[in-house]
């Protein structure tokens, strides 16, 4: 089982009436509104700092859903909005298959478990879908996202990621610019 | 074509699927037979192969790789605990004797002695069973565990599934016990250690928070309280932490025993098998060097709790005669066991739900997948068994039958998997004897104090960085990660005193709702002990002082210590070693002893061997021999338990026990950077004496606080109840009990002498209390409670030694860990 | 008198379910566990019972936040909950329990729209720990009567803080004295961290109907059925109430009158 790649996925479009080809994921990222203290991002902020990378000045955290399986675009935003997202502190988004170009200062870090690693919330997305009516997916993995604001080398962030807040002997991370 | 045995690689081939082995096994020689143990991850020795290699000739045929893997986790250290259970030529200070069997010899020995009635179950389950309560209805499982080798490269995922084994242990002990109580000991590197590592090594105190997560995730989701435990900082944990976790459960006594029948239906229950967690057995023996990495999980606890749920349900329905968990080996060991205890089995591995098609039957067979568990169900309970356990969303599947055969089959599909006689698994394994040499150190010896008093550093300085040190500090910022209270049983709680943060020393638990019973008091208290600095010195007199200290800890809540049910965990570097494995039988002669003498059995254990790393120069490191000793004693009214905050001014304070100048291992000499004389040393008599004198003290409400002389001797003890209780002490160094003539206030203070316990006693009913406490050897009055929120030191020459404000000695106290952690 | 029967609603991950029916045990009520899978075949119906309990834990190991697959769940399979709340009869939710009925849009209106959420706790851990709760002394809650305005009961979460909408949602809160329980000093002052253990929109600790039927709240009642639960009932210096028996209580006499 493969349905957490490490980079963003490309090719399909989105269709909002059609399944996606069913081996193609819906990646869907859900963080905390704007307004909201983000205890995980000053959690991650404070070890990144104590591993020495000083120059890191913020850091906001998200949680990712990648769900493979007979879904329309408008089953996943009504999952999204419905199941994924508590609908006062949090806001999500569907992300597009083409990454964003972009020279930002903030760097995104995404963590996964490794595909052979079984992800202990699958069965609940799963669950969920089908309590809301949905179309049950045939695959779903939870994932993190760390937004990391700062000039900071990509691979020392890498390296104070893997000390720090991922163990690559069961994690995937991968580390990209963003806007 | 070469055959795939000639050219082994570390996983079989995908055609061998459910099939024979490439023919040659039998014809290897015993170099070629290595070669192919050490490429499949076996760690089977030599003789252990040939024993193998003839049993295959006898049978006429080459093994298939389902039946290597099964011999080879079926053998493992961590299954059949070889070091323990081998011939030793044991060297004490150059005497040589040979030990049959140290498991035998030393602590299975000392149960056997003691014969307590109330044992009922000791080593033969998957955790030790002993009576619980008064009407005779309830008993109580106790075991705990290490995860040690995958905490060091995955500490979240090693210390939750590390939790979630033992939680399965209880609930496969007898027909099943519901887990009311867990704990944790953590051993790592001292977490602000930022020193260089090997690459791939973790942090220490990454992994301490790593550790702290994963059992805090998996713990609270199952809602168990994980109410007692401790932390360990020192620097020979750096590479290899120890990761412990316990349970305690309940069950009516008539579940205690089972026994499985022949066309008994052998049903897997709980999660699905998959990929994850191949080899963990073979693994957990094997030194680290980074590889088998597919054994690293990090648990599903709500599957856990599903099959919790479903099991005791279907227990008290009656449903099945047998149940055991799949930990190490998964179906293999869990099948093989229960085959073993009831004459045969034939399984299935087509019939396992999976969690991914792809996976070959040997490794079915073999997965450790987590939370998983194995029945033997009587074919006419098998519906009721479903339904139950379909109420609980918890998956069941029928893998096959008990046979009378003395063999266990495997087959997948129709295809033979494996096939292999109970006899040879159970009796084949050839035990080689093993050396080990035990020379006693100058510093174990009792010496004259080394230690010159007046050596530049105040008592006050003293006792401010013993507060401070990780491992007296205030362990509050790891305790509130754990919900210690859910059950609605926790009466003393780990954090007590007016605010709720002073260091309990062990927890009672009332496990009223647990049992559904609303009359009653009856509880049980659990504690720990553990000190490998005195190990350092002499293993031996640190088992002693384990002991000991769990039960002073016992004491101090006031439990019932004449009905105390020890556990032992020993951690070691590798025993190939003659020198770490002398260490291991000096400890374990110290257990014999120490539970003869104390009149408490053990009723379960585990040895987790070869916690050794590459160090830095490349060379393996050891970790120090590390042995945690978990006691359970029964409170017969929890509301006679006492806390260790002082509760008011003006009180008379009782110290027990004899105070010596017992500096070796101590802290006080770690900090002065001095090697101090005289390790600890325990006289379990005399010890009873004055703990029984004690609580019968208590039983009749004459002790307000109680707390134990650890590490810090006196004077941390002191402060930390002063502070949780927020009054004064005032102590009097010349009313201590001293053995010899001790002129220094710094072995008074500090001294870590065993068997001490501090009192508190109402003011206005201490006659009642001295006349209760006659038979206790020295116990004397050596301070007073008072308003005054500061510590005060009176020494020999009457002059103030120290006088200190227990707000500043608390905020001391709580400022590592929680800054650490932070 | 009979004791009036309660369903005790538990799914995969609740794990406060024995407790909270020992507890009403005690004061005379006839708790009833069954499962959410019970309600969704339809071998349950809440409308049997007199009152449902919707006790703490970790539903579905709070995968996707806390509550959130209990409370779709309850939206997609309890409608007759809303009904079973308009006819009076009493509704209590728990820790994971509240945070479902808040996300089940049954807290603190019954509109059905969520109006108020919950995020981890501004410590960013679980934490545990006895508090300090002032109660609303003109809340209509049934499950209140003859309480001090002062009591203690102890939380254990990792996801406590409670978020409104909107400030206006607060005023429309105030109004119907609707916050029942918020987390204080020891002197009955609101207070930040530790007092208010999450970082909860002014101190919230639990929401109450407008009717006072409805309960949900973030620390344990079932944990303080006894003195000896206290962490200082060693000591002779707190006050000896066991209010979360008394709220049990409450809801049993309610049931029965």
């Amino acid at each position: 089982m493969s349905v957490a790649p490490a980079t963003l996925s490309s090719g399909a479009s989105h269709s909002a009436v059609s399944p996606r080809a069913a081996a193609v994921p819906y990646r869907v990222e859900v963080g905390l509104k704007r307004d909201m203290p983000d205890p995980e991002g000053a959690r991650a902020l404070s070890l990144l700092r104590a591993a020495g990378l000083s120059a890191v000045k913020e850091v906001r955290s998200a949680k990712i859903y990648s769900v493979r399986g007979p879904l329309t675009l408008s089953h996943v935003h009504q999952a999204a909005k419905e199941l994924l997202c508590d609908a006062v502190t949090e806001e999500y988004k569907i992300l597009s298959p083409q990454a964003p170009p972009s020279a930002a200062r903030r760097t995104r870090v995404e963590v996964w478990l490794r595909p052979e690693v079984s992800d202990p919330a699958e069965d609940s997305i799963l669950l969920a879908f089908e309590c809301a009516g949905l179309p049950k997916p045939a695959a779903a993995r939870q994932g993190a996202v760390y937004y990391v604001e700062g000039r900071v080398a990509q691979a020392a962030l890498e390296k104070a990621f893997a000390r720090w807040l991922a163990n690559p002997l069961i994690c995937r991370l991968s580390a990209a610019p963003s806007a | 074509m070469k055959s795939s045995v000639l050219t082994p690689s570390a996983v079989p081939p995908r055609a061998a699927a459910a099939q024979r082995m490439a023919e040659g096994f039998l014809r290897l020689s015993a170099r070629g037979l290595s070669e192919l143990s050490r490429r499949s991850l076996w760690s089977l020795s030599g003789q252990e192969l040939l024993a193998a290699q003839a049993y295959f000739k006898k049978e006429g045929r080459d093994p298939t790789w389902a039946e290597m893997e099964t011999v080879a986790q079926y053998w493992s250290e961590h299954c059949r605990h070889k070091t323990f259970n081998s011939p030793i030529a044991y060297s004490d200070n150059g005497r040589t004797r040979r030990i049959k069997s140290l498991f035998a010899e030393t602590v299975a020995k000392a149960t056997r002695d003691l014969k307590k009635p109330w044992c009922l179950s000791t080593f033969k389950d998957n955790a030790g069973i002993v009576s619980f309560g008064k009407s005779g209805k309830w008993a109580l499982a106790l075991k705990a565990e290490t995860h040690n080798h995958p905490c060091a490269l995955e500490p979240y995922g090693g210390a939750a599934t590390g939790l979630g084994g033992v939680v399965r242990d209880v609930l496969a002990a007898g027909l099943g016990a519901k887990p009311v109580l867990a704990t944790d000991v953590f051993c790592f590197g001292r977490p602000d250690d930022r020193g260089p590592l090997p690459e791939g090594a973790l942090p220490p105190l990454r992994g301490l928070l790593s550790a702290v997560a994963g059992v805090g995730d998996y713990g609270n989701r199952l809602g168990i309280p994980l109410a007692g435990g401790g932390l360990w900082f020192e620097d020979g944990y750096r590479l290899t932490p120890l990761v412990f976790a316990g349970c305690a459960g309940i069950l009516p006594r008539w579940a205690a025993g089972k026994k499985a029948l022949p066309g008994d239906l052998i049903v897997a229950a709980g999660g699905r098998t998959g990929k994850d967690g191949i080899h963990g057995a073979t693994f957990s023996s094997a030194e680290l060097n980074g590889s088998a990495h597919a054994a690293l999980q990090i648990g599903h606890a709500i599957n856990e709790k599903k099959l919790l749920d479903a099991l005791l349900r279907a227990r008290d329905e009656k449903l099945y005669r047998f149940v055991t968990d799949c930990g190490a080996g998964g179906f293999s060991c869990a099948v093989t066991e229960l085959a073993q205890a009831a004459g045969g089995a034939r399984v299935d591995m087509e019939k396992a739900p999976l969690k991914t098609g792809d996976l070959e039957p040997w490794e079915i067979w073999l997965s450790e997948s987590q939370e998983r568990m194995v029945l033997a169900v009587p074919p006419s309970s098998l519906r009721a068994l479903e339904k139950v356990f379909a109420a609980a969303s918890c998956e069941t599947a029928v893998l096959g039958e008990i046979t009378r055969g003395g063999r266990i089959t495997v087959e997948h599909g129709g295809a033979r998997v494996a096939d292999l006689s109970l006899d040879f698994l159970e009796n084949g394994l050839p035990l080689a004897e093993r050396k080990a040499v035990w020379k006693t150190p100058k510093a174990a010896k009792a010496a004259k104090p080394s230690f010159k008093s007046g050596a530049g550093t105040r008592c006050a300085d003293i006792l401010a960085r013993a507060l401070a040190h990780p491992n007296v500090c205030s362990r509050e910022s790891v305790v509130r990660r754990y919900d210690y209270e859910v059950q609605a049983g926790t009466v003393i709680k780990p954090l007590q005193g007016v605010k709720h943060d002073g260091p309990g020393d062990a927890c009672v638990i009332w496990p009223r709702a647990a049992v559904g019973e609303s009359e009653g008091f009856s509880g049980f208290a659990l504690a720990h002990g553990l000190n490998p600095s005195y190990g350092k010195i002499d293993p031996y007199w640190m088992a002693m002082a384990c002991v000991d200290e769990a039960l002073r800890n016992l004491v101090c809540v006031g439990a019932d210590i004449s009905q105390t049910a020890l556990l032992d965990n020993f951690c070691w570097g590798s025993p190939d070693n003659p020198e770490i494995l002398g260490s291991l039988v000096r400890a374990a002669l110290g257990c014999y002893d120490a539970a003869k003498g104390f009149e408490a059995p053990f009723v379960s254990g585990k040895d987790s061997l070869f916690n050794e790393a590459k160090g830095a120069s490349g060379k393996n490191v050891a970790v120090p021999g590390t042995l945690l000793i978990t006691a359970a004693a029964p409170v017969r009214d929890v509301r006679k338990s006492v806390t260790m905050d002082v509760k008011a001014p003006g009180n008379p304070l009782y110290l027990l026990g004899w105070t010596s100048a017992d500096l070796a291992g101590s802290l006080c000499a770690e900090i002065l950077g001095v090697e101090g004389a005289g390790l600890p040393r325990v006289e379990p008599a005399a010890a009873l004496k004055g703990f029984r004198a004690v609580l019968a003290a208590m039983d009749k409400g004459l002790v307000l606080s109680a707390h134990d002389l650890s590490e810090g001797g006196l004077a941390v003890a002191a402060a930390e109840m002063a502070f949780s209780g927020e009054f004064g002490l005032r102590l009097d160094l010349d009313a201590i009990a001293c053995k010899g003539v001790i002129y220094s206030p710094e072995f008074l203070l500090f001294s870590e002498s065993p068997s001490r316990i501090l009192l508190e006693v109402p003011a206005d009913r201490e006659a009642e209390f001295v006349r209760a406490t006659k038979s206790a050897p020295a116990l004397r009055c050596v301070g007073r409670t008072i308003a005054n929120p500061v510590l005060k030191v009176k020494g020999l020459d009457g002059l103030s030694v120290m006088e200190e404000p227990i707000s500043a000695l608390k905020a001391g106290w709580q400022k590592t860990l929680s800054e650490a952690l932070a | 008198m009979k004791a009036p029967r309660i369903l005790i609603l538990r799914a995969p991950g609740v794990n406060c379910d024995v407790e909270t029916a020992a507890a009403l045990k005690f004061v005379g009520g006839a708790p009833e566990p069954a499962t959410m899978a019970d309600v969704r075949a339809g071998r349950v119906r809440v409308l049997d019972y007199a009152m449902a309990v919707f006790p703490g834990g970790f539903s579905y190991g709070d995968d996707l936040g806390a509550g959130k697959v209990l409370a779709v769940q309850i939206r997609g399979y309890l409608n007759d909950l809303r009904h079973f709340v308009r006819q009076k009869r009493p509704v209590l939710g728990v820790c994971n329990g509240f945070q479902a009925l808040v996300k089940a849009g049954l807290l603190p209106f019954g509109s059905g729209d969520p109006s108020a959420g919950f995020a981890a706790n501004d410590s960013g851990r679980f934490e545990a720990r006895w508090v300090h709760l002032r109660l609303n002394t003109q809340s209509p809650s049934l499950f209140f009567r003859g309480l001090p305005e002062m009591i203690e009961l102890p939380v254990a979460h990792g996801e406590g803080k409670l978020v409104l909408k909107s400030p206006r949602q607060l005023e429309d809160l105030k109004k119907n004295h609707s916050i029942a329980m918020q987390y204080v000093s020891d002197d009955g002052k609101l207070a930040g961290y530790p007092a208010n253990p999450n970082g909860s929109v002014f101190n919230i600790a639990a929401l109450s109907n407008p009717e006072g039927n409805c309960l949900g709240l973030m620390p344990h009642p079932e944990r303080f059925t006894d003195i000896h639960h206290h962490p200082n009932w060693t000591r002779q210096t707190f006050f000896k109430h066991c209010a979360g028996l008394e709220i049990f209580r409450n809801a049993v006499d309610y049931c029965r009158s």
